[in-house]
């Protein structure tokens, strides 16, 4: 305690400075966002009398959590410098994994959950693992496991009715709240894993620069396991909040969703080429794109215009993120 | 006594390129070797494979002694062994403290990253090696490159090395800077590191080292020592290849 109380005498004039340069830092580095963010929702706003009520807003939430918790995973896996495309598909393959341990099996939704969640886990670790010891890029392992997890959910999904899950269970996608919460504490647990362990802070540096990291003793090739498979883990933990909310389970769910989370995340400031970004950014990325979507829907703006909107924003969004990186 | 490294008939090739070729060379501790020769001599590429970046084709290498398996660059840190690169190996995205306790951060009881106390153990270390050293909390990106200098220096002098690498460390700094690393180099020497230092500057190399290998073409010329020699003969094996010494 009096070495904590010493350092903090004798930078005390600095540090105070510190915490407030922190904070600003921070704030400069998404407020173009949150200013993106508060004008699309005054755009909306003003154009859409049904859009101003405040459970449009919480149905905004709603729908962006369990996207959300999908794209925290997205988002570690980005700072890093890799990708992983199959997270939509791990989300069919857990959601159907747990619809039979539940509808067919009878397993108790704890233990359903559990095994879910190690089963998303397993397929990013493989996803990991299969780059790291070929060495074929990213792009290409997780595009393979995009199309054969998919094949996957199909065969363990053909010929069954996974629905009707027991109360305890559908718990966890209780109307807008549940899910949102569950959002904000995973969220929260992401942040964490980023910025206070080891593990986490290192994704920036190997995202950075992996050799560097290489050269500081970093073990590269484990962290990136580690990334996918908690990729893996969250797409399995989103699937499960999925299929508590709609009571039932089929392998067409979770399609696109990778495309949507690495959407958000870059939308909110993450560099989709590595080493910069934050939890934080994701959720604002997630909350700007679901404010769109919501607020054409609201305008009568069809869904395939609605595509079109999220495609150019994407667009949008990376030339800003190359144009930051060529400018510094 | 066993020296403290011994590097024996290391060689490696990159494709067709025989980039050391057969190189013996061995360092005491508290001795300051001066490696030397043209540009693609192979004096990178020899010290990467004692500093863990590089695996060796064949050869051998001896630390106090006892044979020495390196095959990473963790390896080579159990070692004490510590290198300030070339091209300095910072990570530009991160600033100066993530990157001088990149992959040894420091932790809370708890096992969470201490930023705070890593903050503050580098603002100690900076405050030492560079005084004019402000910009904490800015990616190394920013930084001139004699402030990013000094973040190597300051990442391989904190660890407690018993090795300590210098590829080319005055390459970017002016002279008052220069002459601070110079003085460092001889603090450490004192407190009995053994150091290997390559750099271009001959007539710096006779003041700072014990003794300066002149390597070209990836073979060693000859190792001396420098009470031993004069400028020119050092000049005369950069560029003709031969040691006089030995043929006299
Ligand atoms: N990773 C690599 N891949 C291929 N060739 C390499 C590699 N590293 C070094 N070489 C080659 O090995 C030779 C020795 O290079 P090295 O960098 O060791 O030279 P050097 O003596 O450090 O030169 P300088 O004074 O310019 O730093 C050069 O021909 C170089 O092109
Ligand atoms: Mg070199």
């Amino acid at each position: 305690m009096s070495q904590a109380d010493s350092q903090t005498a004798v930078s005390s004039p600095g540090s105070s400075a510190g915490a407030l340069d922190v904070l600003k830092h921070n704030f400069m580095q998404i407020w173009q966002v949150l200013a993106a963010l508060a004008l699309i929702y005054g755009f909306f706003f003003l154009m859409s009398e049904p859009f101003r009520s405040f459970d449009t807003l919480l149905s905004i939430f709603g729908q962006a959590s369990i996207l959300a918790i999908l794209a925290c995973g997205t988002t570690i896996v980005l700072i890093s410098g890799g990708l992983d495309l199959s997270v939509g598909s791990i989300f069919a393959v857990v959601g159907v994994t747990v619809g039979i341990f539940m509808a067919e099996w009878g397993l108790p939704p704890v233990l359903a959950v559990g095994l879910g969640l190690g089963m998303g886990a397993a397929l990013g670790a493989l996803n990991g693992t299969i780059q790291v010891l070929t060495k074929v890029p990213a792009f290409i392992v997780t595009l393979g496991g995009l199309t054969a997890y998919k094949g996957l959910a199909e065969i363990l999904a053909s010929g069954r009715d996974l629905s009707r899950f027991p109360e305890s269970f559908k718990f966890l996608g209780t109307g807008n709240t549940v899910p949102m919460l569950i959002m904000f504490a995973v969220a929260l647990l992401t942040g964490l894993f980023l910025t206070k362990t080891r593990l986490g802070s290192r994704a920036f540096a190997i995202g950075g620069n992996e050799e560097v990291a290489r050269l500081s003793g970093v073990p590269v090739a484990k962290s990136r396991i580690y990334y996918y498979m908690l990729g893996g883990l969250l797409a399995g933990l989103a699937a499960i909040v999925e299929v508590a909310k709609l009571n039932f389970a089929m392998p067409a769910r979770g399609q696109s969703y990778e495309l949507y989370a690495i959407a958000a995340v870059v939308i909110g400031g993450t560099s989709l080429f590595g080493g910069r970004g934050g939890v934080g950014k994701t959720l604002l990325g997630m909350f700007i794109m679901q404010t769109i979507i919501v607020g054409l829907s609201y305008m009568g703006v069809g869904t395939s215009y609605q595509r079109i909107a999220i495609g150019a924003i994407i667009i949008v969004a990376v030339y800003w993120d190359v144009w930051r990186r060529s400018t510094r | 006594m066993a020296p403290l490294v011994e590097m024996k008939n290391i060689s490696i090739a990159f494709g067709g390129v025989q980039a050391v070729d057969d190189v013996s060379i061995s360092l005491e501790a508290g001795e300051v070797v001066g490696l030397l020769g043209h540009n693609g001599a192979g004096k990178s590429t020899l010290i990467k494979i004692l500093s863990g970046a590089y695996k060796m084709d064949s050869g051998e290498i001896w630390i106090d002694g006892q044979k020495a398996q390196i095959t990473s660059p963790r390896d080579a840190r159990d070692y004490n062994i510590e290198t300030i690169y070339q091209t300095l190996a910072l990570a530009d995205n991160l600033d100066a403290a993530s990157n001088l306790f990149l992959g040894r951060e420091l932790t809370t009881p708890l096992g969470f990253v201490d930023d705070d106390r890593m903050e503050a153990e580098t603002r100690k270390i900076m405050a030492r090696l560079n005084p004019n050293f402000k910009k904490l909390k800015e990616p190394v990106s920013a930084l001139s490159g004699g402030q990013r200098q000094s973040v190597a220096i300051a990442r391989a002098v904190y660890f407690n090395a018993k090795i300590l690498i210098m590829d080319e460390p005055t390459a970017a700094l002016g002279v008052h800077e220069t002459a601070m690393v110079a003085d460092l180099i001889q603090e450490l020497k004192k407190q009995g590191l053994g150091i290997f230092l390559i750099s271009h500057d001959t007539r710096e190399m006779m003041e700072l080292c014990d003794r300066v290998a002149v390597m070209k073409n990836g073979r060693m010329i000859g190792a001396e020592r420098v009470e031993d020699v004069t400028e020119d003969d050092i000049l005369s094996m950069i560029i003709l290849g031969k040691n006089p010494k030995v043929a006299a």
